[in-house]
């Protein structure tokens, strides 16, 4: 299986040799976890310096169907959703030289059990981009979509990370990700325009200088009323984002600046009524970093030494638009007759007190956030290790956006979103917890659907988006519309930011720690203090081990104290936070010339206040290759989460019939099981059985009736596909 | 080199345009004569601040009209003139104020026998023992309503002290004189002892070129500052 092993070495040289956005700090800082690489991946870097068109991608026809149990489904429920898709990525790529290329990404999605309501399929084109490294190699550029990264308190994406994840879930959760244009770096998706300066060395002294600017829109505004079809936001956002940094003795010292702002102009271009207030954001990071390696200054010790470090300072502010009454005077000219005097001329007055666009600084608050981390690694008779030990300290007022939004999103239910539920109190529980975070991990369906009259959503003064009450819904309820087929999916990740006003209203992600309990927004999660610990070993690609460990504080009202004492009870939340992965190529050990990779990992992490939350993760996996070109992939997750005091009480309900529920305690578990044959060259054939349960815990509060009941789901899936790269 | 010259002699004439000063001299301070207060124009002319009290109290009652609707706000006015005759002592004070009705004690006291004999016609007509002369007067508007009725506020119960504290924009004032008052030739102050012989406005060409001009719509602008005397004549300052 040495080939495996030495297509993933390939794999990623080529990537870093390739990758055009140079995103420098983000790479090392992002040190990925010894992290399976896809089989599947594609080759086609390695053919990159062909000059001219060439056309790559891959190709799925599959079916997946989904057979969902559960007592809290309704009799008429639908307890099965299936899909039979063929799923074309094409990747054209044109070279005019070896310096720069075009890179553009199409996607054709035929679902077949759709393809008799409407023949013609519309191709979505979902990256566009012009890449290149220009100058003698001084200056790399990207133009349209790119991937950026600076430090992981300016410009990050914080992902999920989960040891030892077996092959069969991380290749669900690359492919969940890929349908949104993202990837397991923690380099950002990005629209605009991105330059990087190197010098390369300078005077035999400096190693490197560096320069990047970075300019990109991250929202967009809505141009018409009824485009809330549209992933549409209304706000005009952009970013303008700055760095230098110089290299020199194995030392390196940079800066770097990121601005985010909303643009008011468009905003403005569209009244707002009596009750509407529109909020204007802005926030700006400067970050100074400090690194260093040994290996620069004693290149021929085994071992290398060295510390990273980042210290930022933030500022965020919000001003608002609303509407309020504005006393108005205007002079007018007047003529009265006047007794004993005749007719006067005068300057008449009249007020009036018309609703204006008013604005008002809203809020703002300036932050400072720092990390250090010392690090050892090295490689002692072929014992690769890397060890880790850092501080972090964030003020409760730090916010940087761009690093503080992680891709996982949840709360979605991805298969069997069709299903009803028996009460409302279920139906309300899977409208915002959504489906198990196993669910949202690693599965995504993704659908090509006819676009009528009953799925098209328009604004609320019609109907539907082709007739208003004057005419009959009938009349186009089976019009088959050429080329209006709508690419949907259900995904439970994302590529957009959170501002801070929504990151505060979204309590449900910071109160579901799927992805990290003590640092929800990664490293720049505000109000944290703390140190963390992790270390990674991997002998010959043989065993590999993994182990973190993280302390952490936050501040912590204590409303129940302060309530009794009558004073204010600030405490800390202290989060413990542990895991630890193993892995063991058998057949490596065994001198086999195959690979049979066995991993499991254990984490769990807990709060001391709050909702006393607590979480465990236990992952176990086996990919093997059985015979020829038979190989077995097998992995086992099961995630709990407890909240001991109880969970922040959702609302739901309509208004005649309000009800509260918490929930209290979340078991998840996924089983899955497959079978992948190489079929030829790049092209595999994927059998794989899942199973996936999630039962939830809570309590709720009906007015007069309260009680505890749980919400329990079973789901069955069964997938084959045939997946081609080429 | 020669380019960053350039572009130095650009970013220096920028420089310099952005911190000349641009404005202009004031224009509307030159229209008023020397000595020119708000207080003392109204002083010589308080009907323009009656008006403009007026007009106040037209545009309240107008935008409250607008805010409640027109059904809510007759409801409103037949409440508040019920109370406002009622309310004798306030009528009187509105009436007797030189700056708003500016009647006299006499026409006041017939005012009130009006008002009382209309009332008694009224409750005659009500009780049905009215003689054709009271259905007649019961018809009648009193004449010292109409004449208070300007000043009052719909809904305000003591319209004599909403009228007090109402507030007074005496720019209206100084804008008359520029556009109207001075063409015109109205005075602007009161005379000082030595301007007692100047020669009254009356007795100048110009009072006749406006009061009769030589063709319709032909109007003359008075070029003459005026000031007036204690007995009430304008007289033309000499400058």
């Amino acid at each position: 299986m040495n080939f495996n092993m030495n297509m993933r070495k390939i794999l990623l040289t080529s990537a870093f040799a390739l990758s055009a956005t140079a995103a420098f700090a983000a790479e090392n800082q992002a040190e990925v976890v010894t992290q399976q690489k896809s089989l599947l991946e594609k080759l086609d870097s390695l053919n990159a310096a062909v000059l001219g068109l060439k056309i790559n991608g891959k190709a799925k026809a599959g079916a997946l169907a989904s057979m969902a149990s559960s007592d809290q489904f309704n009799d008429e429920s639908p307890t099965q959703e299936n899909q039979a898709f063929t799923d074309v990525n094409l990747r054209l790529t044109a070279r005019p030289s070896s310096e720069t290329m075009i890179d553009v990404q199409l996607r054709l999605h035929k679902d077949w059990q759709s393809a008799y309501d409407e023949n013609n399929n519309p191709i979505i084109g979902h990256w566009f981009s012009y890449d290149g490294t220009i100058l003698n190699k001084h200056v790399d550029f990207n133009l349209g979509y790119m991937r950026v990264g600076y430090t992981p308190l300016t410009i990050y994406t914080p992902q999920t990370e989960i040891l030892q994840e077996p092959e069969i879930f991380a290749e669900k959760r690359r492919e969940a990700l890929e349908k949104r244009n993202l990837d397991t770096t923690s380099r950002r998706l990005l629209q605009g325009l991105n330059v990087a300066y190197q010098s390369g060395n300078v005077a035999g002294v400096v190693d490197n200088i560096t320069a990047q600017l970075t300019g990109a829109r991250l929202r967009n505004t809505a141009k018409k009323y009824d485009q809330v079809f549209f992933d549409f936001d209304f706000a005009d956002r952009y970013l303008l984002g700055a760095r230098v940094g110089v290299d020199a003795y194995g030392a390196h010292l940079g800066a770097n600046y990121v601005n985010l702002m909303d643009r008011k102009l468009p905003s403005r271009s569209k009244d707002i009524t009596e009750t509407d207030t529109v909020y204007y954001d802005k926030n700006m990071v400067f970050s100074a970093e400090l690194g260093f390696d040994s290996k620069k200054l004693l290149p021929d010790l085994p071992i290398t030494f060295g510390l990273n470090g980042e210290f930022a300072m933030s500022k965020w502010s919000v001003d608002r638009d609303f509407m309020a009454k504005s006393k108005q005077t205007s002079y007018s000219l007047q003529q009265k007759n006047v007794k004993g005097i005749g007719d006067v001329v005068y300057v008449g007055i009249s007020q009036s007190e018309p609703y204006v666009r008013t604005n008002e600084d809203y809020r703002e608050q300036d932050g400072q956030s720092i990390y250090a981390s010392l690090f050892v690694k090295g490689n002692v008779s072929d014992l690769d290790f890397n060890v880790e030990a850092a501080y972090l300290k964030t003020d409760s007022s730090f916010w940087s956006e761009l690093a503080s939004s992680p891709v996982y999103q949840g709360h979605a239910t991805i298969l069997n979103a069709n299903a009803f539920y028996n009460n409302p109190i279920n139906a309300a529980i899977m409208e915002t917890f959504g489906a198990s975070s196993l669910e949202n991990l690693y599965y995504n369906v993704y659908n090509s659907t006819t676009l009528q009259a009953y799925n098209l959503m328009t604004s609320e003064n019609l109907s539907n988006a082709l007739s208003s009450e004057v005419e009959a819904a009938e009349m186009f309820a089976r019009l088959d519309n050429n080329y209006k087929n709508g690419h949907y999916y259900r995904n439970g990740y994302t590529g957009n930011t959170y501002k801070k006003l929504e990151a505060e209203k979204d309590y449900l992600r910071d109160l579901d720690p799927s992805v990290s309990l003590s640092l929800p927004f990664g490293l720049a999660t505000p109000d944290r203090k703390g140190i963390m610990a992790k270390v990674d070993v991997n002998w010959a690609d043989k065993v590999f081990f993994n182990g973190r460990v993280n302390m952490l504080t936050q501040t912590y009202a204590d409303y129940d104290k302060w309530l009794k004492s009558g004073t204010p009870v600030i405490e800390e939340n202290k989060f413990t936070e542990f895991a630890f992965g193993l892995g063991a190529d058998i057949g490596a050990i065994a001198a086999l010339d195959r690979q049979i990779l066995v991993q499991g990992s254990f984490a769990q992490a807990k709060e001391s206040a709050y909702l006393k939350r607590k979480t465990t993760r236990i992952v176990a996996g086996l990919t093997a290759d059985v015979w020829g070109p038979f190989a077995l992939l097998a992995g086992f997750q099961q995630y709990k989460k407890v909240f001991d005091k109880g969970g922040a009480p959702i609302y739901a309900g309509t208004e005649e019939l309000p009800f509260t529920f918490f929930v209290n305690d979340a078991s998840e578990r996924l089983i899955m099981g497959g079978l992948r044959v190489k079929l030829a060259s790049m092209s595999y054939l994927s059998l794989q059985y899942g199973m996936l349960t999630n039962e939830l815990q809570y309590t709720y509060n009906v007015g007069e009736a309260m009680g505890a009941d749980k919400l329990s789901i079973t789901k069955n899936i069964l997938s084959a596909d045939v997946t081609v790269n080429f | 080199m020669k380019k960053l010259h350039h572009y130095m002699m650009i970013l220096l004439a920028g420089v310099l345009g952005a911190c000349s000063s641009m404005s202009v001299d004031n224009s509307y301070e030159d229209s008023f004569p020397a000595g020119f207060s708000n207080r003392e124009y109204v002083e010589l002319h308080p009907f323009l601040l009656t008006l403009q009290i007026k007009d106040y109290v037209n545009d309240y009652n107008a935008r409250l009209k607008k805010e409640v609707g027109i059904s809510a706000y007759n409801v409103q006015v037949t409440q508040d003139s019920a109370t406002l005759l009622g309310n004798i002592a306030v009528l009187q004070q509105i009436y007797l104020d030189p700056i708003y009705v500016g009647g006299t004690a006499d026409g006041w006291d017939a005012g009130v026998q009006e008002l009382v004999a209309i009332q008694t016609a009224k409750a005659a007509v009500a009780a049905g023992s009215a003689t054709s002369a009271d259905s007649a007067t019961a018809k009648k508007t009193p004449a010292l309503w109409t004449e208070v009725i300007p000043f009052n506020f719909i809904g305000v119960a003591d319209d004599f002290t909403a009228l007090k504290n109402m507030p007074i924009d005496s720019m209206a004032f100084s804008s008359q004189y520029v556009m109207f008052g001075r063409t015109h030739g109205w005075a602007y102050r009161a005379c000082r002892p030595d301007e007692a012989n100047n020669t009254a406005r009356n007795d100048l060409p110009i009072k006749n070129a406006q009061a009769t001009p030589a063709q319709k719509g032909e109007f003359v602008a008075d070029m003459g500052l005026y000031c007036r005397d204690a007995t009430g004549v304008d007289r033309l300052i000499i400058q």
